[in-house]
């Protein structure tokens, strides 16, 4: 097999130049999801094919859940324990196919591509708030829907809290541990809407510790709970209503698709 | 994957053990007639990749004679035990048991009723993964597939057990680089995976260690290897003295398959390879032999004696080629020609992902889930995407090989320094210089033409280009239009679609989902001219067809490719004729090396007298 490649000396001094003009050229980036080349600069690192295929929200129908369309769920549920939610993209099947990479098959490289997306809402939620509340108004703290301590270590990490974390070091804002699930369901991805909600009851528990520090605050707290995907809304739902329980907050969802 | 880091003093010595289902090991020791005395563990459980690092180094550690409380402070003033992180180390307790006695400080573990298989049983379930290399969650799908997934917990304890008897090995995901180099320093050492060998890896905070941990992003779509995951493996070592116990008459293996007199002479001249004990080459590795075949030589039915060969000595082979399509194409006509062999085709997706099979034909991806495991692997088309200059390719195959293995390479072109190590000697290998027609190569005219884009600039086509493809309209053949780049087919087509307004022409490239429909039609004959980029410049045989390379100077089209595109005409014993055309204003020194490439082989062809008395042809 030494054959099959070629070693001589001539191809060591032409891996020894390559490595030295890398060196010396700014890093031609590659597209992190399809590994072509990027050449003009944007803020995702993405290559002008995956960046175009991307379904940006950008006009929102349901002032509640941030649906692009005509909301069914919200008007059947009546009030909801969140104030809204807000997503950056439409999850159709290709934004399907790069969480399926991100989430199931574990490329965390991609975690920069996807926070990034994620602050389209959170430029959303602020634009709101700001209307709501005036310009110097904004959240207080990011939280994260927790997974379960065996998909966890099934998975190695859970890609709402690595969202959330990244998104707390772009914006300044703290990232607080105050959920755990305390179920451990059957993969969402699997379910009718009812079976949905029936399932996320008691799924949730708090972790008091932080909790303390929302406490001793004392004042109407803004959170914003981050998410990979809302579907129904159940999760985000039943997140905000512990919490609620047990501190006086404002639950705001941001999920990067809906 | 969690896993416990635990010692057992047997006699006066103390021995670590790691354990990703502890109550195995605990009624393994504590069973009667094991000789050890006393056991001590620690918890919380580390992760696998923790673990096994530390078993590692604690293991070459001096403990004769040390009491349990010396062990566990000895091991705990260890570098390798303070690089644990220190959340972890803050919470790490040791615990021991004494023969006989109750646990002191700690739980018990291990119910009265955890009864183990017996090793017969153990053995029977080690049989599908022989030869194999496998993450947790593949021999999990492979054991659940045969009805073995009864709990969660079940196949841990299996494979506990296996790693306890040393019927199965395990390591860790990712291994440092052994270096070489006596000027390393401590903190230098680089990683790489353990299944590809890549050093690809993306450092990422990871919940089981709660370390920066490495994963390969190289070998990622065959599932995620991590330093924390283990990588099992049960060897399979090769039939001893299987070969030469029946005498091999080389015209008995040769005669049955119908070869022609140059694909015969090559097919023995591997054989004899295959039968040399001690073959020309690298003494490190496994010998290769190359078969330099012309496009269309038939290559298949080349090989189908080497197989025969290695069947008949006992041995275990694989066919790897680039493509899943090929390996569909190859499956049907394997399985007739050995119809009482078992054959089993692995790719991404593929149902019989966890047999094994007497001939293996993969994908090339597959053989990184094999250590090991073959007596006798053919690689198909060693030049094509993706094999040609991927280590991570090339150390699979090394990988799935066994150390008495051979290889046999196919190719039509071989890259340059394969070629030259073949002239030179030091690679054995042999040229089947004529196709299985035995009517010479077709060899490629100039044109002189303008550059397509000027084409398309004006939308006029070069009169002596015009010309050439009414001749070959005229003629009544299907003609392959070549271009350089993605962006040039379709205006091209609607250019030419102007000009032949009657002939049904279409476009493909890879990028064009409707591509698959495309080929076929134009296989099927309902479409006249295709206009494709290289994708189309392997595999795809159309009975009678001209072949017309466009800007054949690109840079984008190698020697290689241009001998590949050119290959695709006068395949068919109706039409071994068929015209080749290169399109530019002037030779380049690809195309010149091309017409000498294809000019030697039809010399060499007729030197040998494999030519046929040409009739119709040329």
């Amino acid at each position: 097999m030494v054959l099959l490649h070629n070693r001589g000396w001539r191809a060591i001094l032409k891996e020894m130049a390559n490595r030295a003009g890398a060196l010396l050229a700014p890093a031609a980036g590659t597209c992190a999801i399809c590994r072509a080349a990027v050449k003009t600069a944007n803020p995702l690192s993405l290559c002008p094919d995956c960046l175009a295929a991307i379904p940006w929200i950008t006009r929102v129908y349901c002032p509640v859940c941030g649906r692009y369309e005509d909301c069914g769920d919200c008007d059947r549920r009546g009030g909801t324990f969140f104030v809204r939610n807000r997503s950056s993209v439409r999850y159709d099947e290709t934004m399907k196919e790069w969480l399926a990479l991100f989430k199931y098959r574990g490329q965390e490289r991609l975690l920069p591509v996807f926070a990034g997306m994620l602050r389209h809402a959170y430029r959303m939620h602020l634009r709101d708030l700001q209307k709501e509340f005036g310009s110097r108004s904004g959240f207080h703290a990011l939280a994260y829907v927790p997974v379960s301590e065996q998909r966890k270590l099934e998975r190695g990490f859970n890609q709402s809290e690595l969202l959330a974390r990244r998104l707390g070091q772009t914006s300044g804002l703290p990232v607080l541990n105050l959920l755990r699930r305390v179920k451990h369901t059957e993969k969402q991805s699997f379910k009718s809407r009812k079976e949905r909600l029936e399932d996320m009851r008691h799924a949730f528990a708090v972790h008091e510790e932080g909790l303390r520090a929302i406490r001793r605050e004392g004042r109407p707290y803004r959170l914003l709970l981050v998410d990979d995907v809302y579907t129904t809304g159940s999760t985000l739902n039943e997140c905000a209503r512990v919490l609620k329980l047990h501190a006086p907050v404002e639950v705001y969802g941001l999920t990067w698709a809906r | 994957m969690k896993a416990v880091l635990y010692a057992v003093k047997q006699g006066d010595d103390w021995i670590f053990r790691t354990s990703i289902e502890f109550s195995v090991d605990w009624n393994f020791w504590f069973r009667r007639d094991s000789g050890v005395s006393c056991m001590v563990w620690f918890e919380p459980q580390l992760s696998f990749g923790q673990a096994a690092m530390l078993q590692q180094d604690l293991g070459a550690m001096a403990c004769r004679g040390l009491s349990r409380e010396a062990l566990a402070a000895k091991a705990a003033s260890r570098d390798s035990f303070r690089s644990l992180p220190a959340s972890l180390l803050k919470r790490l307790r040791w615990y021991s048991r004494e023969r006989g006695a109750g646990v002191t400080e700690s739980r018990r573990i291990g119910q009265a009723g955890d009864k183990l298989p017996t090793p017969g049983q153990v053995e029977e379930l080690l049989k599908p993964l022989k030869g194999r290399s496998l993450l947790p969650e593949e021999l999990q799908s492979l054991w659940s597939g045969r009805g073995l997934d009864k709990t969660a917990g079940e196949w841990k304890r299996i494979v506990q057990y296996a790693w306890l008897l040393g019927l199965l090995q395990w390591e860790a995901g990712t291994e440092e680089i052994p270096s070489r180099s006596i000027f390393r320093w401590k903190g230098a050492a680089k990683h790489r995976c353990g299944r590809c060998h890549s050093e690809r890896l993306n450092w990422t905070e990871c919940s089981v260690c709660g370390t920066l941990c490495p994963y390969c992003e190289e070998c990622l779509t065959m599932g995620r290897v991590r330093r924390c995951t283990p990588l099992f493996h049960v060897p399979d070592p090769s039939p001893e003295a299987a070969g030469g116990n029946e005498a091999v008459q080389l015209p008995d293996i040769l005669e049955p398959w119908g070869l022609s007199p140059a694909q015969k002479a090559a097919s023995a001249e591997a054989i004899r390879f295959l039968a040399d004990p001690s073959p020309r080459g690298p003494k490190r590795e496994p010998p290769g032999f190359l078969i330099w075949a012309v496009t269309g030589a038939g290559k298949t039915e080349m090989i189908f004696p080497l197989i025969e060969y290695a069947l008949r000595r006992g041995g275990r082979i694989c066919v790897a080629t680039p493509r899943r399509d090929v390996v569909l194409e190859l499956q049907p006509r394997i399985a007739k020609v050995f119809p009482s062999r078992n054959v089993v085709t692995l790719y991404g997706g593929s149902e019989q992902r966890w047999e094994q099979g007497e001939i293996t034909l993969a994908t090339t991806h597959q053989l990184l889930r094999f250590r090991g495991s073959f007596d006798l692997i053919i690689i198909d088309e060693l030049d094509a995407f993706p094999f040609h200059n991927n280590p991570v390719l090339e150390h699979a195959a090394r990988k799935a090989c066994r150390p008495s293995g051979r290889y046999i390479f196919l190719s039509a072109t071989p890259p340059a320094h394969l070629q030259k190590a073949a002239r030179s000697g030091r690679l054995p290998h042999a040229k089947v210089p004529v196709r299985f027609h035995r009517h010479p190569l077709p060899v490629p005219v100039l044109v002189k033409s303008r550059p397509v884009s000027s084409m398309l600039a004006d939308g006029r086509i070069p009169q002596a280009l015009l010309g050439e493809l009414r001749n070959s309209l005229g003629r009544g053949a299907q003609i392959f239009v070549f271009v350089p780049a993605i962006r040039l087919a379709d205006p091209l087509v609607g250019l030419l679609r102007r000009r032949f307004p009657e002939t049904v022409i279409q476009g493909t490239s890879s990028r064009d989902p409707e591509r698959t429909r495309k080929v076929q039609d134009f296989r099927d004959g309902r479409t006249r001219i295709l206009v494709t980029t290289t994708i189309l410049e392997r595999g795809v045989t159309v009975p009678k067809t001209d072949v017309f390379i466009l800007d054949a100077g690109s840079a984008l089209f190698d020697e290689a490719a241009l001998v590949q595109m050119a290959g695709r005409a006068g395949r068919s014993l109706n039409d071994p004729g068929g015209r080749v055309f290169f399109a530019d204003p002037e030779k380049s020194a690809s195309q010149a090396g091309a017409i000498r490439q294809i000019r030697e082989m039809n010399r060499l062809a007729a030197k040998h007298g494999y030519l046929q008395v040409s009739s119709g042809g040329e």
